[in-house]
């Protein structure tokens, strides 16, 4: 067998460079503090989940179709967010387990697929809006009396959602800015280890 | 604490006495900046930890952990910009674990590390990765299994790695 010199003295160099070293203490402590976030995010998204469903039938609970038709909007809203969340996430599964060409594989197409999401999201924001100005003119009889009753409890509400409108536009811009940016870098990544 | 728990626990600090300073090499290899770097190896040790109840063994041990550590140290290269070890940072947080006979031979041998580890951090991320495995002494096919290519691929991936660390540490003063 042929001694390969050069890469025994590299190794040598190699075992020798300083190491850091693992503080197993702290690790634990950061095990601890992510279980206990994992259970609190969960208990949380648990809570907004079954607020919206409470909010939904409180809600429908009203005498008129607006009832009905803003129980129905959220109750999509809480599906189409509980399918995009699983969606997003399909083949995604412990990404960190997979080789280097599968995890740059899967990082691409959780980017892509956040592409998408903005892309929908601004949609769903404006299919929203346009939801609820169809169900305020559809019930115009019953909201128009109490509109010109009670003015104010219903421009805030009306402004607000309008203002949303460049909010929402505004963020999803910014972070469709950051994903395409990462996008680049994930391409670049992809292309080096294909070389 | 169930039993399940207590054997997942005693498993990931035998992972983490066992692999902990290959661990460390890797993450210097991707980070020169000690306070990050120690980062990047708790990062690497908590994504062993959430892992490792999904370990099926349908693959080496030492593979698993090889996988997951490249993999968080691309996530963590990808968000920051590469800076390479300067050679007079020799000192503060550097020490070799064996300092070797005499004075002389000790900074030659500093010296000689701090080169090494400098020209595999200036190598292209597939080298650098496949130097690293090269170094921690994984067989082809391992390597193969790391990477996600053949071994083939492996071996032609390899001897261009090897030249460019070559023609790195050849620059070098």
């Amino acid at each position: 067998m042929i001694e390969d010199h050069e890469l025994n003295s590299w190794r040598e160099q190699w075992v020798g460079v300083a190491e850091t070293g693992i503080d197993v203490h702290r690790i634990h402590r950061k095990i601890r503090h992510q279980q206990v976030r994992f259970v609190v995010e969960n208990v949380l998204a648990g809570v907004v989940f079954l607020g919206g469903l409470i909010l939904a039938l409180v809600v429908k609970r009203q005498e008129s179709q607006i009832g009905t038709g803003w129980a129905a909007g959220v109750c999509a809203l809480m599906v189409l967010e509980l399918g995009y969340r699983l969606w997003l996430q399909r083949g995604t599964w412990r990404a960190n387990t997979q080789s280097t060409h599968a995890f740059v594989e899967l990082w691409r197409k959780r980017i892509m697929a956040k592409l998408r999401m903005i892309l929908v999201g601004r949609y769903v924001a404006l299919g929203w809006l346009v939801f609820c100005a169809l169900l305020t003119a559809a019930n115009w009889r019953s909201i128009g009396p109490e509109y010109k009753l009670h003015p104010a409890e219903w421009v805030v509400p009306l402004v607000g959602s309008v203002l949303l409108v460049p909010v929402i536009f505004g963020w999803t811009a910014w972070f469709r800015r950051h994903k395409l940016r990462e996008l680049e870098e994930v391409n670049k990544i992809l292309g080096e280890i294909d070389d | 604490m169930s039993a399940t728990r207590r054997a997942l626990e005693e498993q990931f600090d035998r992972i983490l006495a066992e692999h902990g300073a290959a661990i460390s090499r890797l993450a210097s290899s991707y980070e020169a900046v000690a306070g990050i770097r120690e980062e990047l190896v708790q990062e690497i040790a908590l994504a062993i930890w959430q892992a490792l109840p999904h370990f099926r063994g349908d693959c080496s041990e030492r593979t698993f952990v090889f996988r997951i550590a490249h993999n968080r140290a691309l996530s963590h290269a990808s968000r920051r910009k590469p800076v390479h070890q300067p050679l007079d940072e020799l000192g503060e947080g550097n020490e070799p674990a064996d300092p070797g006979p005499g004075p002389g031979e000790h900074l030659a041998q500093m010296v000689q590390r701090s080169q090494l580890m400098s020209a595999i951090q200036a190598l292209s991320l597939p080298h650098r990765q496949i130097v690293v495995l090269m170094l921690e002494g994984l067989s082809h096919a391992e390597m193969a299994e790391v990477l996600g290519i053949s071994e083939n691929n492996v071996a032609v991936r390899l001897n261009r790695a090897r030249s460019a660390l070559k023609q790195t540490l050849g620059r070098r003063p």
